[in-house]
């Protein structure tokens, strides 16, 4: 895994669970989309670009934290943990440069207001170890994995 | 790397440079983004969906492709290879299952109508070889590498 020097771009998004009450929708510019998942017909997740002009790596970060959050119900469900209805999952991906070479790189960030900071830290792992997003890139790409609880 | 059993969700993109003659815009249903490039104002690369309903595989498979056809122009460059005006680049990501276990496995198809056989698929693997989404998800995932020249 080569480390970036150079930071050339970062697509940032913010996926929360698809619910009536939820109000992010629109305040944004070009990423605004509800996302669907195998075997259910409604939409289950809502991306929203926190950047006005969309990126590759905007939508590479979409497609993880969508995943990414299902891994986390998926391991709150074996934790027997009770998710926060403000769950949230920010990522950002960062397009960079290390001589002539472009790489991607990756910062992770689990909200989950309210759960102990250990269980926090705990899901995170255990969802990361679930995503096959996090497998597909794994040991190839530098990625962080942050939690906030406040 | 496990391979997937059984294949749950599959995103498909078809991705080309902007153009005032592209006609592809607007024919789909959820995903149809002209995409910034680093470095450049104005959008560099037009994705439409290929599916009427945006799933995180359609995202990620959006983001490597518009990644992999600027690599494919970067090496078309080196090497003195004019690419036809109709450039395209098609791919796929499923999402599935061995197990319990969720994985993902792709494949890309670069069209390349009226370039030799042998010259495109040089091409192609040369772009897979500089394209950062590619060296992300390299040993990590299945991917399957297509040229179509006709």
């Amino acid at each position: 895994m080569s480390k970036i020097e150079k930071v050339l771009v970062t697509g940032k998004t913010h996926t929360t669970h698809n619910s009536a009450g939820r109000t992010s929708r629109g305040h944004n510019g070009n990423v605004d989309i509800e996302l669907s998942s195998p075997g259910n017909a409604t939409p289950a997740h809502v991306l929203t670009g926190v950047q006005p002009h969309p990126k590759a790596e905007q939508l590479f970060a979409g497609a993880w934290s969508a995943c990414y959050i299902a891994a986390v119900g998926l391991a709150a469900q074996q934790m027997k943990v009770t998710l926060p209805v403000d769950t949230a999952v920010d990522i950002g991906v960062d397009l960079g440069q290390t001589g002539a070479d472009y790489f991607l790189q990756a910062r992770l960030t689990l909200r989950v207001p309210g759960l102990a900071e250990g269980v926090a830290t705990e899901l995170a792992h255990n969802a990361d170890a679930i995503c096959p997003y996090s497998k597909a890139t794994r040991g190839n790409i530098d990625v962080a994995i942050n939690v906030l609880t406040e | 790397m496990s391979k997937i059993d059984k294949v749950l969700a599959t995103g498909k993109t078809h991705t080309t440079h902007s153009g005032a003659s592209n006609s592809l815009r607007g024919h789909d249903g959820n995903l149809d983004i002209e995409l910034s490039s680093p470095g450049s104002a104005r959008p560099a690369h037009v994705l439409a969906a290929t599916q009427p309903h945006p799933q995180a595989e359609q995202l990620f498979a959006g983001a490597w492709s518009a990644c992999y056809i600027a690599a494919v122009g970067l090496v078309a460059e080196e090497r003195n290879i004019v690419l036809p005006a109709d450039l395209a680049v098609d791919i796929e990501v499923d999402l599935g299952q061995t197990g319990k276990a969720y994985f993902l496995q792709a494949r890309l198809t670069l069209r390349v109508p009226g370039l030799a056989h042998d010259v495109a698929t040089e091409l192609a693997h040369i772009a897979d070889y500089i394209c950062p989404y590619s060296k992300a998800t390299r040993g990590n995932i299945d991917v399957v590498l297509n040229v179509i020249t006709a």
